[in-house]
Formats: C-alpha cells, sequence, structure tokens
C-alpha cells in the first residue's frame, strides 16, 4: 500500500435549484429558503416536489460542440460558466499543462431525455428520429467528453456511474490520479438532470414525496427528485494556487445487500465513514459536522442514523441539506461536498430544512437550525443504489 | 504502476471462457460461430437468478470465471466494472414504457438500469463490502477501468476484480450502437505478487498515440472493432502467449487524450 495523497481543492462550484454559484446557494443556506416546487416538469404527471435548475430550456449548447447539446450538456455549462469555473479550469491547465490535468465526472442518468423524447417520436415501423444522437447525449460518458473538449483538459478521462454517490466517488479517483503521479491536478463533480426515468422510477419504487421533502422528520414521506451539477479542482499540494481546503480523507464501501434497499444496520454506511477517517488517519472526535445523505426515505435516514451513532455516538452535529435541494441523484456528492466546503470557509453548520419533529427512533444529533461554529473538519456521505456508499472528509487548509 | 494478475475470465459468441480462449489462441480449437447463450448466474439466488438482466449474466459470468482461477474468495475482492453499454435491453424497454405509459415503469426496470447494477449484484452475490466502482468512457471503457483497476490494487489493501462487458442494443436502439455479440472480460489485479501470480502488467502512460493494439486471431476481430470491452481481447491474447523471461507491449487505447500502455511479462 502506498502512501494516501491530500490533494488540496484550489476551486468549487455548483449550480442547482437554489441558483447558480456559490454566493446564491450559501445565500439561501442562510436565509432558509428552499426552492423546491410542485413538480412542472413536462411530462411528469403525478404528485411531488422537484428541485428545478430555472434556464436550462432557454440555454442549448452552441457552437462547434452543439452536438452535446441536451438538458445535461446545458446543466454542466451552466455550472462552468457559474463563479467563471472554466477560468479556473484554463488557468489550472496554463500552470499543470494539459496533459498533467485528469477529468472524473459522475452522472446516473447523463442526457436520456433525449432518448425519452426520442422514444416518443419513434414512426410507424418504430424507428427512432433522425435528430436523435445517442453518442453524444444519452450515453454515460456524453458529457465527460463534453467538459473534456470545453475545457482542453488531455489527461485521463472517465466516468464514475454508481447512481447516488457518483459524484463523490469522483474525489477518491482523483486521489488515486495525484497518488500514482498521473495527474497533478484533477476536475471532479457531477451533473445530473431531470428525466422521466428517474421520476417515474423513483415514484414506481414508492420513494418520491408527495409533498416537499423532510428528512430525519417523524413524518417524513420520501424524496424531491433534483437536478444539478457541480465541480471542484484537485490539485497536488504546494502549488502556486491558493489551497481553499484539503481533502483529507475518502472512504468507500458495498453493502452487499439489496440492489435499493440499505443495510438494516447500516453497516456499509459506517464503513464508509470508517473508512474515510482511516484514511485521514484521524479519530471520529475531530468531525465537527456530517452532511447526512439523508433522502428523506424512511429507511435511509434510519439506517443512517444508526451508522453515525455507531461511530460518533450522540453528540456529533450533522442535517441533511437535501430539503435546500432535493436528491441530485448522481450530482448529490458534488451538491454536499460544496456545502461541506462552505461549511468550512465559513464557519457554518447549515440546518435540517423542512425538519418539524424529529423521528424519535433517530436519535443522531441533527441540527435542526443552521448555527455558526469552529468547523475543522466535515464529512460528507453519499450512498447510492447497489449498495455503493463513500464517504469524504474535508478539512481547513493550514495555508 | 506494477500489478500482477492471478485470474482471467472471457465470454463471448463462440468464446465461452477463458480455456476455450486459449485453446483458440494457440491454434489447438477451431473457431465455430454459434449464437451467445447467456449463463445463469449461479451466485445469486431465487428471483434474482431468474429475473437477472442479461449485463449481469454477462459480468457475473467472467468475474466468477476470473475469481475461481485466482482461488481468492469473492468477498475478499475490491471491483471496478466498466461498459459502456450498461444494460442497452432495460434502457429499450423502460423507454418504450415512459412514452407509452410512464405509470407501468417496473420498479425492478428501474433499480437494474443503474449502470452499477452489475458491481451491485456481484457484492451481493460475493458478500465483498469493499469499495466497488462502475465507470465508462465510451468506446475507451477498457482502458479506463484498466487505469482504475490498477491504481484502486496498488492503493488498496486487497486484490481487485476488473470486469468489462457490453451487452448489444436491441431494436430501436441497435441503429445508434451496433455492437455484433455481448462481449465480456475479467481480470483479478493484486497489488504485490500473490504466490500464484499468472503474469505481470505494467501499466502506465505512452506519448506515443492511442490507436489500441489489434487481435491476432481473426475470429474476433469484428468484435474488436465494434464493441468496447472487447478492447481487452489484445491483452488476453499476450496473457495466453506468454512466455517465462518474455517482455510483451501493447497500447489498449486512450484514457482522455493519452496512450494507455501494458508491459507483460512473467
Amino acid at each position: 500500500m502506498i502512501e494516501p495523497a491530500r490533494p488540496v481543492i484550489t476551486g468549487y462550484t455548483a449550480v442547482n435549484c437554489l441558483g447558480t454559484g456559490l454566493d446564491a446557494i450559501l445565500g439561501a443556506l442562510r436565509s432558509g429558503a428552499s426552492s423546491l416546487r410542485p413538480c412542472d416538469f413536462p411530462g411528469a404527471d403525478f404528485e411531488t416536489w422537484i428541485g428545478r435548475v430555472e434556464g436550462l430550456e432557454d440555454n442549448p449548447v452552441t457552437g462547434p460542440l452543439a452536438v452535446y447539446d441536451c438538458r445535461n450538456s446545458r446543466l454542466a455549462l451552466m455550472a462552468l460558466q457559474a463563479d467563471d469555473f472554466v477560468d479556473r479550469v484554463s488557468d489550472c491547465i496554463g500552470r499543470r499543462g494539459a496533459r498533467r490535468v485528469g477529468l472524473v465526472l459522475g452522472t446516473s442518468t447523463s442526457g436520456i431525455q433525449e432518448g425519452e423524447r426520442a422514444f416518443l417520436e419513434r414512426d410507424a415501423d418504430g424507428k427512432l428520429p433522425d435528430w436523435f444522437d445517442y453518442r453524444h447525449s444519452q450515453d454515460v460518458h456524453a458529457t465527460t467528453e463534453f467538459v473534456a473538449r470545453l475545457t482542453g483538459i488531455e489527461g485521463p478521462t472517465l466516468t464514475v456511474s454508481t447512481a447516488c454517490s457518483s459524484s463523490a466517488k469522483v474525489f477518491a479517483d482523483a486521489r488515486q490520479l495525484i497518488e500514482h503521479d498521473i495527474c497533478d491536478a484533477v476536475l471532479v463533480g457531477g451533473v445530473d438532470s431531470l428525466c422521466l426515468l428517474t421520476l417515474y422510477g423513483f415514484r414506481s419504487l414508492e420513494l418520491t414525496s408527495p409533498e416537499r421533502c423532510r428528512p430525519n422528520d417523524a413524518h417524513r414521506t420520501g424524496l424531491s427528485i433534483g437536478e444539478g451539477g457541480g465541480f471542484a479542482l484537485l490539485e497536488r499540494p504546494g502549488g502556486s494556487a491558493q489551497a481553499l481546503a484539503v481533502l483529507e480523507g475518502t472512504g468507500e464501501s458495498s453493502d452487499a445487500y439489496h440492489m435499493s434497499s440499505p443495510h438494516p444496520e447500516g453497516l456499509g454506511a459506517r464503513l464508509s465513514m470508517q473508512a474515510a477517517l482511516q484514511s485521514a488517519g484521524v479519530e471520529p472526535e475531530v468531525v465537527d459536522y456530517i452532511n447526512l445523505h439523508g433522502t428523506g426515505s424512511k429507511v435511509n435516514d434510519l439506517v443512517e442514523s444508526r451508522a453515525v451513532i455507531g461511530l460518533f455516538g450522540r453528540d456529533t452535529p450533522c442535517s441533511s441539506t437535501k430539503g435546500w435541494t432535493g436528491h441530485t441523484l448522481g450530482a448529490a456528492g458534488i451538491t454536499e461536498a460544496v456545502i461541506s466546503l462552505l461549511a468550512l470557509r465559513e464557519g457554518f453548520l447549515p440546518g435540517n430544512l423542512g425538519l418539524e419533529e424529529k423521528d424519535p427512533e433517530i436519535e443522531s444529533n441533527i441540527l435542526v437550525q443552521s448555527r455558526t461554529g469552529a468547523v475543522r473538519h466535515v464529512l460528507s456521505n453519499s450512498f447510492g443504489f447497489g449498495g455503493n456508499n463513500c464517504s469524504l472528509l474535508f478539512g481547513r487548509s493550514s495555508s | 504502476m506494477r500489478v500482477w494478475v492471478s485470474g482471467i475470465g472471457v465470454s463471448t459468441a463462440g468464446v465461452p471462457d477463458w480455456e476455450t480462449a486459449r485453446g483458440l489462441i494457440a491454434g489447438e480449437r477451431e473457431f465455430e460461430e454459434s449464437e451467445y447463450f447467456y449463463r445463469p448466474p449461479e451466485m445469486l439466488h431465487g428471483a434474482e437468478r431468474r429475473r437477472a438482466p442479461a449485463s449481469v449474466k454477462l459480468a457475473l459470468d467472467v468475474a466468477e470465471q476470473a475469481r475461481a482461477m485466482s482461488g481468492i474468495e469473492g468477498a475478499e475482492l475490491a471491483a471496478v466494472f466498466g461498459s459502456m453499454t450498461g444494460d442497452g435491453p432495460i434502457f429499450a424497454r423502460s423507454l418504450a414504457t415512459l412514452a407509452e405509459d410512464p405509470h407501468y415503469l417496473s420498479p425492478t426496470d428501474f433499480h437494474n438500469s443503474v449502470h452499477n447494477a452489475t458491481v451491485g449484484y456481484w457484492a451481493i452475490a460475493s458478500g465483498s463490502r469493499h469499495g466497488s466502482t462502475s465507470v465508462t468512457a465510451a468506446e475507451e471503457s477498457f482502458p479506463a477501468a484498466l487505469l482504475k483497476a490498477a491504481m484502486q490494487a496498488l492503493s488498496g489493501d486487497v486484490p481487485v476484480l476488473l470486469c468489462v462487458y457490453d451487452v448489444p442494443f436491441p431494436t430501436p436502439l441497435d441503429v445508434q450502437l451496433p455492437l455484433p455479440a455481448p462481449v465480456g472480460g475479467a481480470l483479478i489485479l493484486h497489488g504485490e505478487r500473490p504466490a500464484n501470480a499468472f503474469a505481470c502488467l505494467d501499466v502506465g502512460l505512452f506519448d506515443g498515440g492511442v490507436a489500441p493494439d489489434e487481435p491476432a486471431s481473426r475470429f474476433w476481430k469484428q468484435a474488436f472493432e465494434l464493441v468496447p470491452s472487447a478492447r481487452m481481447i489484445p491483452l488476453l491474447e499476450r496473457l495466453a502467449q506468454r512466455k517465462a523471461g518474455e517482455e510483451d507491449e501493447i497500447t489498449v487505447g486512450a484514457v482522455g487524450s493519452i496512450g494507455l500502455a501494458v508491459k507483460i511479462s512473467r
């Protein structure tokens, strides 16, 4: 085994229903305003709430990369333009060289909305319309390829697709790319856009909530599906760019239990949190805040609480922020990594928006209200279908 | 990055396993064209075995071949799965249902539609709680998965199951991605030399271009050209032919804009 790398984070941004860029997201976290809304996504004809990004319909991908145009690539583009992030990536390529910068993005459904539209337009023989281009939209790697071409990154480029843990696991991959001296910097992130497959899919599993999601609440009724995109730049320590935070540890595990239900005692969740602490070489006591996976489903929230208590006891403050963003699925990892990085930067612990009456069986220290305080280490959890778990530990930069 | 191989699995039309592949590569057997048969995954039980999607049958078949050859318990392996297609039949069926009456979307199809369904079922069947991932890079999914698996074998403390697979799309999606046959391949990779090491691989970036070396045997040339997972075949050929003291180097494709090369030795 080789010594784990501790990459520094030199930039991050995100787009979701709260808005575009860090100021909009932080503003919503501080004000406690949720942007979830009753479902108005075209074609989704049932009662639920969603986290929808404004403006995607009106901002197609144009120019030489127009072949990639689809909701997912539009969302990726919007996230890259947020906080002028694309300039940070260019600057990084300038400093490190295009072949020394890698790209690892997470998504669950990529541009499958194009496939949904195409199937509605099948002709009498069942053939798909000519405009449909699977390879550059629905293919799981399409958005990543679009981002590589847009930014000019030439280093190793891959997509992680492990459902709702996808864009958390990209941090672990980036860390390995730096550890093995394959890259000096890696652009990580994730993009997942609303589509009928996930809306009706979670409905078919009876997991969508008819109301705004209320993670950890005694009367929670399920998920609000959202969409989002986000990016972070990870670099080998010692570069000239300012280090904003450190990726202290990463942990990954599998439940080995069921495709769509978590292990009842949260064994896989506990293993991934434990592995993150172990790879950082720290004890549970150093963690000041845990950003929970906290989907709002009956089972997830309870099981995650058991796993947290098993490892951390009942004191460590924790919350789910999906009451703000909804569950952005393949983008949940990066969305909540960005929120965790804001918590570190601001000394701000977001509350568990939507919580009215805490589930008495959930015995972890759920923060009902946001508060300020010293934040030196934040742990972020992301768990996906297939029992795929990832936990990330972020710390403050010493510089 | 130096890793060791202790197990190999392969499956495609006319080549159901590694022993058959070795015989064909060595010229000891004649290739016979045949329809692909998806072996039911013995590792799964009851309804999960009966209802396993094509991608899961294929991936678990080659994964279990490689694991059995290595002699390691599945629970002791981390896993890196790679695929361009995921499960095409499930996508075609789900997209048709969404177009016709979305309220009838099958919950089982939905949770099996995730790209990591294969590795999820592998974890359930093998009992492995180690980290597992599912990656893709379209046509370059094999080089991407190999790079990730080699890093994982060296960064982690357990051997890694690398498994790549692609499943043909049914109509009408087949026009978009015409694959002649399913192809799956698997390797067990170690960061430290195991007692039963079959070969040693040095995996690294390569400045001399991204064009992959082609397979020598003619019978799987078409699969190689059209199925991303078949990018593994030239490496399998070299592994089948490797002799003590000999070295061989091939390019397996691109990771991003850079070639990925593998040096094979004993």
